[in-house]
């Protein structure tokens, strides 16, 4: 149908190639064709409770089986091969169980663009995958309330999150309405301690000296380390003594604040600028400690033993640098996973580095970090039967077989599970060079879209199946004890508290990462600090400060 | 009085001679400029991307590799992309060429009423302009989602080209020549397409140049409007691989690091590749548009 | 009253011209007029669930919390400073490109020189950047590797240190785009008539007069129209290559106002926000292209309309 369509329209241009026929043509012959039972333009939205009525009376005459059909746009990874999602084993084991056709619109990584315009202009029935929690928070209204829904049409969803820490309240908005239901893992282990601090233990060993507990015991190794030619190319000049990079996740200097007490509960250097200790947000950006740190980098930075270029390469430079072996102390997530095993093997976890002028060493990071995304299936006002979508999305959550089965495909592949209900990770057969462990898991599965995958029902990583996630694992336990314990908590903020804090942010973050880097970079007196703190003032760091107390005491 | 002569004539070729130099030295200087790091992308995209990303490539490939090459080809998809970006570049540049012919050349008529008004009107939109969301909706109001004729048309009309044309036909097309063919009898119609059109190849070669090179290279509306991937240009697949090599980890994929460590390295190994697979074709276009560049084409006839 | 009627003999004489005008005017209206009421989000609180028409009016309050934001001055100054450094490097450069190419006698020679110049432009920009660190690289980098063999220190820290930020921007633009700016001249260069060249020949000028009083004059009406539409874009720093050349160590002078809106408004999904800086920032490009526009036709009697 469309295809006639359009050779006659083909025909059109070609005879007069002008564009009011053009335009004439697509307008008129395409009426209608597109036009779907959901059409809804951004000015009209109907309300959840109309659907609702509407859609209780249909169920009730049809009965559960009756087919029917949803849009759902979704996220596609670009490991996956695959166009059509109903070839993946899990979908198609949720649409024989319940009835429940998909109409895929698939959506590639890093287009926020047409999500927004789908949030507008286009509202699907749901969004798998696609969405944060700005996104949901700025536009509520969009999505239905499933409160009410959830208890008579959820019930192995809303068993899950009761057995999780917080419950129901993971999901729930301060207006006390459920928008959403989480996707992906619950916890993973490996993610808590985020970037680890790694060292060459062969340049070590070379030179006779002890993996370095204290920040001076780090400063001589890496003079040693730049003395020396460690690598043994014959050139004493191309070692790098210690690298960090801003253009890797994981991988920021600030992380080298651990050594002086100063730690986040993430990645991101955001998470450094305050901590919680005894329930109060408490500032580090003006401390003794943190000037006592950038000083320290400062040295670190004249006596050529920290690699300048951290603060300004891409991501694919760090991974040469550390690939060619020039590096001796480094932060990132696993040696494996970027260098060669013959390069890895050279390199220990430095577990614990102090400052004599600090509080003790607290490593970066967050135990038992809630993983999952807490808005990673929303079902939109535009969805006229939420029960069945909602049937559909419970049936993916019902078993710890149907969820590993939606996220790595079928069992015996990626995936087993042994007699104790322990799930285990195995090695599908026909894998090449062009079709990885990831194409697979992407291909056949959704990964990290699937319903939440409990604690309970974590997978079990052995050496032999993925060494660089199991060597991974033991480079957290080397640190775990480390880690902060306190930290702020994993609410639902409204939109208008949200932007409050974040209109502070992009100011704020811009300043702070400017004066780190550029202080390590070209040091700090006296009036350089003075000014830092006036300034700290002036971009509302405190303001900042405040806000994250008041969500730690729920005020927000 | 043959001495002077032959003395300013000597002077002349003497400040040829500088001249000459300092052209030739500008130039020199220029093609070695461009000329470097256009070969260090090609040999960047046979090497090992480690010793590329750690300056050891300098002259000749090192750690010479194919597998950039292998991954790209092995890819059904980028002949999927081809095929729509032809089409849509072909299309396109002939249905914005038309477009912004036609309308630069009436609004070069000194004797139409009203250009001002409608040149203003059209200014006008390069500056302001409704954003993302209403275009989409006027998009869908047209049905044109997820088609081609979308992506064919999106993009092939730019004010900027129809003025560059109004300019170069303005002072190319003379009055005189206007009014003797009148005299002959002959009207806009015939005007435009016997005289106007033979006498701008060379604007129109520009045109279409700077359309084709539009269409070739634009993903925006196809991420925005196409869902089939059977629909996808080139661009929007290359867009996948330069991404992954280049973007840090994102929120989506943080739960995963290891594959997305793993997209990093794959990505870092073509992206040197993608450039040249998706330039080599839109590069080889310009020869054929120089054949227009040709000097003194035009002149006889005009002044005549 | 005559002039009314003149008016209408030349509209009915020149009908077919506005048929001309038809696919060209009808573009323009659905694809820039019809969605043009999107501008109005710049005075709203907008939300994706209320639409553009039902999100809540709030006046003036995004462009004056945009231009109370401490960093206002400093954003507007880098912006100026990339622009007006980009106009005055970028513009003249492309023309002496083309003056001196057209001047090549060899045709092979200078297809040669017109290819090469022009490839650059279809460098994608995240790999520019990603090619500009490896090269510029204080450690490894060829150009440093150049500099000392020169007598340099060669550790120029080039993407590092702010104060090259401005040279690295506007040079690498410069190398982008020379050859593929010139094409338009090259092109208007086809109309100089040869028989102008061999006048001023036989009249004793050298190649530099020639070049000055025959070839200049045939490219300025071009080149005056382009430099207009450069002016009323001053404002106008294009977003991606700023951004992928931002590191924490120069943000105080590479934070420009196509990256603030970014920063601000897309990343956060602020679209009146966002809206209401780009409407600013279209205003006075606006204005100034109106100005310069006016100018231009005082002084050369060329202008855009």
């Amino acid at each position: 149908m469309r295809r006639k369509v359009k050779s006659s329209m083909w025909k059109t241009i070609a005879a007069t190639g002008l564009a009011v026929s053009l335009l004439l043509t697509g307008c008129g012959s395409g009426a209608g064709e597109n036009s779907t039972p959901t059409e809804e333009t951004d000015d009209v939205a109907t309300s959840s409770t109309d659907s609702a009525t509407e859609t209780d009376t249909q169920t009730e005459t049809g009965g559960d089986l009756e087919p029917i059909t949803f849009k759902i746009a979704v996220m596609k990874h670009t490991h996956c091969m695959i166009d059509d999602f109903n070839e993946k084993l899990g979908f198609q084991m949720a649409e024989e169980a319940t009835g429940v056709h998909i109409e895929w619109i698939t959506v590639p990584d890093g287009s926020s663009e047409k999500v927004n315009a789908m949030l507008t202009a286009d509202l699907p029935d749901a969004f798998l995958g696609l969405l944060g929690e700005t996104q949901v928070a700025s536009s509520m209204d969009s999505f239905l309330d499933l409160t009410d829904l959830l208890d008579e049409y959820a019930p192995h969803v809303v068993a899950d999150y009761n057995t999780i820490d917080g419950g129901m309240e993971l999901v729930t908005w301060p207006d006390g309405s459920i928008r959403s239901l989480a996707t992906g893992s619950e916890v993973d282990y490996s993610n808590d301690a985020v970037g680890i601090m790694i060292i060459n233990k062969n340049w070590l060993d070379q030179l006779g000296l002890d993996i370095p507990t204290t920040t001076d015991e780090f400063y001589d190794v890496l003079c040693a380390f730049r003395d020396n030619d460690m690598n043994g190319d014959g050139d004493p000049s191309d070692e790098i003594p210690f690298k960090a990079s801003e253009a890797n996740w994981c991988a920021h200097i600030i992380n080298m604040a651990n050594a002086w007490g100063i730690a986040g509960y993430s990645s991101s250097d955001a998470s450094h600028y305050f901590m919680v200790k005894d329930g109060k947000a408490v500032p580090t950006m003006d401390t003794d400690e943190y000037r006592a740190f950038l000083e320290y980098m400062h040295k670190l930075v004249e006596d050529g033993l920290y690699d300048v270029e951290s603060f300004t390469e891409t991501n694919d430079q760090f991974f040469a640098k550390l690939k060619s072996g020039q590096v001796g102390a480094t932060i990132c997530w696993s040696p494996y996973a970027m260098m060669s095993d013959e390069l890895a093997e050279q390199y220990v976890v430095v577990p614990c580095l102090s400052a004599p002028e600090g509080s003790g060493f607290v490593k970066s990071g967050r135990r038992n970090d809630f993983l999952g995304t807490r808005t990673g299936f929303a079902i939109t006002s535009a969805c006229e039967n939420p029960e069945r979508l909602l049937q559909w999305w419970d049936y993916l959550s019902s078993s710890t077989q149907v969820k590993y089965t939606l996220a790595y495909g079928e069992q015996g592949g990626y995936w087993d599970i042994d007699e104790d209900g322990q799930v285990y990770q195995t090695t599908p057969d026909n894998l090449t060079d062009d079709f990885t462990v990831e194409n697979y898991k992407y291909t056949y599965g959704i990964v990290g879209l699937s319903p939440l995958i409990l604690k309970s029902e974590e997978i079990y990583i052995s050496a032999e199946q993925a060494f660089s996630t199991w060597y991974r694992v033991g480079m957290v336990d080397e640190v775990w004890d480390y880690l902060q314990t306190e930290y702020p908590p994993n609410r639902m903020v409204d939109s208008s508290d949200l932007e409050t804090r974040t209109f502070m942010e992009t100011d704020l973050f811009a300043y702070l990462e400017n004066f780190t880097a550029s202080s390590i970079m070209n040091g700090l007196d006296d009036a350089a600090w003075q000014a830092h703190l006036d300034a700290l003032q002036s971009w509302q760091y405190y303001d900042w400060i405040q806000w994250y107390q008041d969500y730690i005491d729920g005020n927000v | 009085m043959s001495e002077k002569i032959k003395t300013k004539k000597m002077k002349v070729s003497k400040d040829d001679r500088i001249f000459d130099i300092v052209k030739w030295a500008f130039l020199g200087f220029v093609i070695l400029i461009v000329l470097y790091p256009l070969y260090f992308v090609v040999i960047a995209s046979f090497s090992d991307p480690t010793y590329v990303n750690n300056g050891k490539v300098l002259f000749w490939p090192k750690g010479f590799m194919l597998t950039g090459y292998q991954r790209i080809f092995k890819d059904s998809r980028i002949l999927t992309g081809y095929m729509n970006t032809l089409l849509y570049t072909i299309c396109g540049t002939f249905f914005g060429v038309v477009c912004t012919m036609l309308a630069g050349y009436s609004l070069s008529r000194k004797d139409l009423p009203g250009k001002t008004l409608i040149m203003l009107l059209f200014i006008f939109t390069m500056y302001f302009q409704g954003g993302m969301i209403p275009f989409y909706l006027i998009v869908k109001g047209l049905n044109l989602v997820n088609t081609r004729l979308l992506m064919i048309i999106t993009g092939s009309v730019s004010v900027y080209n129809i003025i560059i044309t109004r300019s170069f036909l303005a002072g190319n097309i003379s009055d005189e020549l206007l009014d003797a063919s009148r005299m002959d009898g002959c009207g806009n119609g015939r005007f435009f397409f016997s005289i106007v059109l033979p006498l701008s190849k060379a604007i129109v070669a520009v045109i279409a140049l700077y359309i084709a090179v539009v269409h070739w290279n634009s993903y925006f509306n196809a991420m925005i409007f196409l869902t089939d991937e059977s629909k996808y240009p080139l661009q929007l697949f290359l867009r996948d691989i330069l991404l992954m090599a280049s973007s840090t980890i994102n929120a989506t994929s943080e739960a995963d690091p290891e594959a997305a460590m793993k997209l990093q390295m794959m990505g870092q190994v073509i992206k040197y590749g993608v450039i040249v697979v998706s330039t080599v074709p839109i590069i080889c276009v310009y020869p054929f548009i120089q054949k227009y560049f040709v000097k003194g084409v035009m002149i006889g006839s005009v002044k005549g | 009253m005559t002039k009314w009627n003149k008016t209408l003999k030349l509209m009915k004489r020149n009908w077919l011209l506005y048929v001309f005008l038809l696919p060209a005017a009808i573009y323009i209206g659905t694809f820039m007029y019809a969605p043009m009421y999107g501008l109005i989000i710049a005075f709203k609180d907008f939300t994706a669930s209320k639409g553009i028409m039902g999100s809540p009016w709030v006046g003036m309050k995004w462009f004056e919390t945009f231009f109370s934001t401490p960093r206002f001055w400093q954003i507007l100054k880098n912006t100026l400073t990339l622009s007006i450094y980009s106009l005055i490097v970028g513009f003249p450069l492309p023309i002496i490109l083309a003056l001196f190419i057209n001047d090549i006698g060899n045709l092979k020679a200078k297809k040669f020189a017109q290819t090469v110049t022009y490839m650059p432009y279809f460098i994608s920009t995240v790999v520019l950047v990603g090619m500009m660190s490896v090269l510029f690289s204080p450690r490894s980098g060829v150009v440093n590797a150049l500099l000392a063999h020169l007598g340099g220190s060669g550790d120029t820290f080039f993407m590092g240190e702010s104060k090259y930020f401005p040279h690295m921007y506007v040079w690498s633009g410069v190398w982008q785009s020379m050859g593929w700016n010139s094409i338009i001249y090259i092109a208007a260069l086809t109309g100089v008539s040869q028989e102008l060249h061999e006048a001023a020949k036989i009249d004793g000028a050298n190649k530099f007069q020639r070049v000055l009083h025959v070839d200049l004059p045939a490219i300025l009406p071009t080149m005056v129209i382009l430099l207009i539409m450069n002016c009323g874009n001053i404002l106008s720093v294009g977003y991606e290559k700023v951004y992928l050349l931002q590191n924490s160590l120069n943000t105080p002078v590479s934070e420009v106002i196509s990256t603030y809106i970014y920063k601000m408004g897309l990343q956060q999904q602020r679209y009146s926000y966002s809206t209401a800086i780009g409407l600013f920032n279209n205003v006075i490009n606006f204005v100034i292209l109106v100005i310069v526009n006016k100018l231009s036709k005082k002084v050369s009697g060329t202008g855009l309309w």
